[in-house]
């Protein structure tokens, strides 16, 4: 089976940003709330 | 002697709301806070670095706005908690640079007084001097201070005039703690504190004799008329529709023609591939497709802007408390819901300005209805291609696009009254009040930090999730590869078989399984439906820059059921555009309501309400427009 450069690098830009993708949906964004605590926005 | 390495001491801004702290604070930090000529602009604690004519270095805390520390809003929580030490993770501040309004000290010095009660040590910012001079004010600084106890420094803090003179009173040791020798009745502490604010105007900041109608005051009489100001109003905002329209079209055409320049030379360089189709089709057609919408998005932003600093931004706020009053809402909703026109992220933040819990729920509600930015790609791909013209300076395509915001602002305040009165009345009775800041020239500095704030915000939304999605999207069109008929690739594809899986679906909406897989994919982000699009129709650089501009709406146009009716009629076009008014396809949005509603139901039921809404609506629009032979 012939496979040129085009189609590894084409599937391996594709396994990778799925990985990102993967990557970043279980890790999940983790950011502080910007209103501190206690602000009464029931935010613990 | 060696310098001791102890932590930086804080100061923090406290005024109230439209007295000037945040355009003082990123005076002091070199911060680019969003500023406005409007109440409520700070919703949340901002926190910078700023440094004394020594070198020392000090915390800024710039606090939302507050007219008392007995505050009752969220926002004005914030402040007083961390003016208490009561916010986690925050110290109690060691000065405070209490901001007042120079031409409004009746009311300004009332929340100085209360700020020097707290005993803590006090720099008093007679902010906008210029202005309370221009309106006839005699103001004596001098003895301000001598009658306050404190420090008192004028200034006009969004030329950066005072703002040595500031630091100066920021120098160690900071000043001691005032005296409050006006509060001597604890029980009538706030007759002592109007009587001796009355006592300080009288001596020290004297008006003229005559009252003299300022150049706001004669404005007004036309902007804020029942009729007149309705008018400017109306012109006001179809004004920046049609200019988003309009002006947007030069950019948007020098966007386009780097975009079939590097398609162009990517096509001449590589031979035929895999590769290159992932470049040209999926990166460039995914990624330019969203990004050639960027001057328009930027233009909003320019507008809201240019609205909030020069002043009008309240008075819109003046005329829709009657319009907002009939939905259940107060005048506090119109910036958090006119916010979201841009992006409902900072209009549900925005929210937390109003007082009533119940009233700040249903905004939260109904605010991604206010059609935000990222709808515009959809509805700049569509509504030329409903009017058969080509994309730009049409009055007819900005009256539809004005239509459409129309359609969902109705819809949401009538879902507003619905749910305002399933949640009851208030327990305690809210009372709107606004201030009208005197008209002023716009802030360019501020306005053009913030457009392109938002500019690098898009570029990296655009470089980042939805450069991620064009490539994940171009493998789902071209995997499993097919040996046979290159144009029936598509539909062997992963992306071909989902579409045929949901076709049934969205069938009776008008829709075939290429929109539906198209909908399908932008629920994480609206603006990803036209690079779906384009790859599923595979859309590629043409060469000529006139036929690329158009080549997706022609392959629309030109997209047919396999009985050869095309797919795109102006009622299945009608249909589409209606769903993606009322579909809530960001998950951003939806995080942030989780955030500030505290709970998470909120945000699912949002969620399900609005894609249920826009199903139905759409069904209803399709069927119906069928049965009268559209």
């Amino acid at each position: 089976m012939n496979i040129d450069w085009q189609t590894l690098a084409a599937a391996g830009i594709v396994i990778m940003t799925l990985c990102i993708f993967l990557l970043k949906l279980t890790r999940g964004n983790k950011k502080a709330s910007p209103c501190g605590h206690n602000c009464g926005c029931k935010k613990i | 002697m060696s310098a001791v390495p102890d932590s930086p001491k804080t100061i923090a801004l406290i005024g109230n709301p439209n007295s000037g702290k945040t355009t003082l604070f990123n005076a002091l930090t070199g911060a680019n806070q969003k500023v406005g000529n409007y109440s409520g602009v700070t919703v949340a604690l901002k926190s910078g670095e700023t440094y004394t004519p020594h070198g020392k270095k000090l915390r800024v805390l710039d606090l939302p706005g507050c007219y008392s520390l007995r505050a009752s809003s969220l926002d004005e929580k914030v402040a007083v908690d961390a003016l208490t030490g009561q916010l986690p993770g925050y110290s109690k501040p060691d000065l405070v640079v209490c901001v007042v309004d120079a031409s409004n000290l009746e009311r300004h010095l009332q929340l100085a007084l209360q700020v020097i009660e707290l005993k803590i040590p006090v720099v008093v910012a007679l902010n906008m001097v210029d202005m309370a001079e221009r309106s006839g004010l005699r103001l004596d600084p001098a003895k301000i201070s001598e009658e306050l106890g404190v420090p008192v420094v004028p200034m006009q803090a969004n030329a950066s005039k005072g703002l040595i003179e500031l630091k100066q009173a920021l120098r160690f040791p900071f000043p001691h703690a005032a005296e409050p020798h006006w509060a001597t009745d604890p029980d009538h502490a706030e007759k002592s504190r109007r009587e001796y604010v009355m006592q300080i105007c009288e001596v020290a900041a004297r008006r003229p004799d005559a009252h003299q109608l300022t150049f706001s005051d004669k404005l007004d009489n036309y902007l804020l008329h029942p009729v007149f100001g309705w008018i400017f109003f109306a012109v006001t905002v179809f004004l920046v529709f049609w200019s988003i329209f309009s002006f947007a079209a030069i950019p948007m055409g020098w966007i386009e023609s780097a975009q079939a320049a590097i398609s162009g030379w990517m096509e001449a360089t590589l031979r035929e591939g895999d590769f290159r189709s992932l470049l040209v089709d999926g990166v460039i057609g995914g990624v330019g497709g969203v990004l050639v919408f960027l001057p328009q998005i930027l233009l909003l932003f320019f507008f809201i802007g240019l609205l909030e600093s020069s002043g009008y931004m309240a008075r819109a706020a003046y005329l829709m408390d009657g319009v907002m009053a009939k939905a259940g809402l107060s005048g506090k909703a119109f910036l958090p819901l006119f916010s979201s026109y841009a992006c409902a992220i900072p209009g549900v933040m925005a929210t937390r300005t109003i007082d009533s819990a119940k009233e700040r729920i249903v905004t939260i509600f109904v605010a991604p209805w206010m059609s935000c930015s990222a709808r515009l790609p959809v509805y700049f791909l569509l509504v030329p291609l409903l009017m058969h013209e080509k994309e730009g300076n049409s009055w007819k395509q900005a009256l539809i696009l004005f239509a459409l915001y129309a359609l969902g602002t109705g819809s949401a305040f009538m879902v507003a009254r619905v749910l305002r009165r399933k949640l009851g009345a208030d327990k305690s009775i809210n009372h709107f009040l606004l201030e009208l800041p005197p008209y002023r020239a716009p802030q360019w500095n501020y306005i053009f930090r913030h457009v392109l704030d938002r500019a690098w915000a898009f570029i990296a939304k655009a470089g980042t999730i939805i450069l991620g999605l064009s490539i994940l999207l171009w493998a789902l069109s071209t995997y499993p590869k097919y040996d046979g008929d290159p144009a029936d690739a598509l539909e062997h594809s992963t992306m071909g078989k989902i579409g045929a899986i949901i076709e049934p679906a969205v069938r009776p909406l008008g829709f075939d399984g290429r929109i539906g897989t198209a909908i399908l994919t932008s629920f994480a982000a609206r603006e990803v439906f036209n690079s779906t699009l384009s790859v599923l129709f595979r859309v590629e650089d043409a060469g000529d820059e006139q036929a690329t501009r158009n080549t997706l709406r022609e392959k629309l146009a030109s997209a047919t059921w396999p009985d050869g009716r095309p797919i795109f009629t102006p009622l299945t076009m009608v249909s589409l555009l209606v769903f993606y008014i009322y579909a809530l396809q960001c998950l951003a949005t939806s995080a942030v309501v989780a955030r500030e509603s505290g709970s998470y139901k909120w945000a699912v039921g949002q969620f399900f309400f609005m894609s249920a809404f826009a199903y139905v609506a759409s069904l209803l629009i399709f069927q119906v427009g069928k049965l009268f032979g559209f």
